[in-house]
């Protein structure tokens, strides 16, 4: 199955966030294809990149304890925002 | 910490529908939900539908987008019609189970696209 990964929007969240170390969070079915978005990040960006290797069952399972591993930015594949 | 969405999209094309498939639908109310990866193709298959039945749109409780569905997928409050026939289309029994475990249906019909294309 072919899903669009928005490589472009990735790089320009980490831009815009100014983020230094980076959390790959993918669906499994998504997470083969982690190294093909770490290897496009690293080509145009000098940032720590880290692979969630939990669970992303939904928008509302978010590894938010990373943040006391030094994660800035939290980027989350496979959901849109969760609405409350 | 900030928390930025990627929606991965499917690039996908539904091959057409089947007469199976016009036979479940004809003449009944029927909603179809999809994952958000597969919305494009929900529109798409709701619009080759129309003219064999009719079609509910739905917005579920914490979605982004009406006609959504995700794991923990409830009525939101503005629901006014309940459909004769749920649709799934998306990968997985994850999703289509919480509208039977949340007795919004009782009964779901899937359509994995892995196995329609």
């Amino acid at each position: 199955m072919n899903y669009d990964l928005e490589i472009f929007k990735v790089i320009s969240k980490i831009k815009e966030n100014n983020a230094k170390n980076v959390l790959l969070q993918l669906p499994d079915g998504l997470k083969p294809r982690a190294k093909e978005i770490v290897d496009a990040i690293s080509n145009e960006l000098d940032v720590n990149i880290f692979i969630w290797s939990g669970t992303n069952f939904g928008a509302c399972d978010i590894p938010l304890h990373s943040e006391n591993a030094g994660i800035d930015l939290i980027l989350h594949f496979g959901h849109s925002l969760y609405k409350k | 910490m900030k928390i930025e969405y990627f929606e991965t999209r499917a690039n996908i094309e539904l091959p057409e529908i089947t007469k199976e498939l016009i036979d479940l639908v004809k003449d009944k109310s029927i909603a179809i939900f999809s994952t958000v990866q597969f919305l494009e193709q929900r529109d798409n298959l709701a619009t080759k539908l129309l003219k064999y039945c009719k079609i509910v749109n739905i917005k579920l409780a914490h979605c982004t987008y009406p006609d959504q569905i995700l794991g923990c997928s409830s009525f939101d409050s503005e629901i006014i019609e309940k459909p004769e026939l749920f649709l799934y289309l998306g990968d997985g029994v994850f999703h289509p189970k919480s509208l039977l475990l949340n007795e919004i249906a009782d009964e779901v019909y899937c359509l994995p696209p892995i196995n329609l294309c």
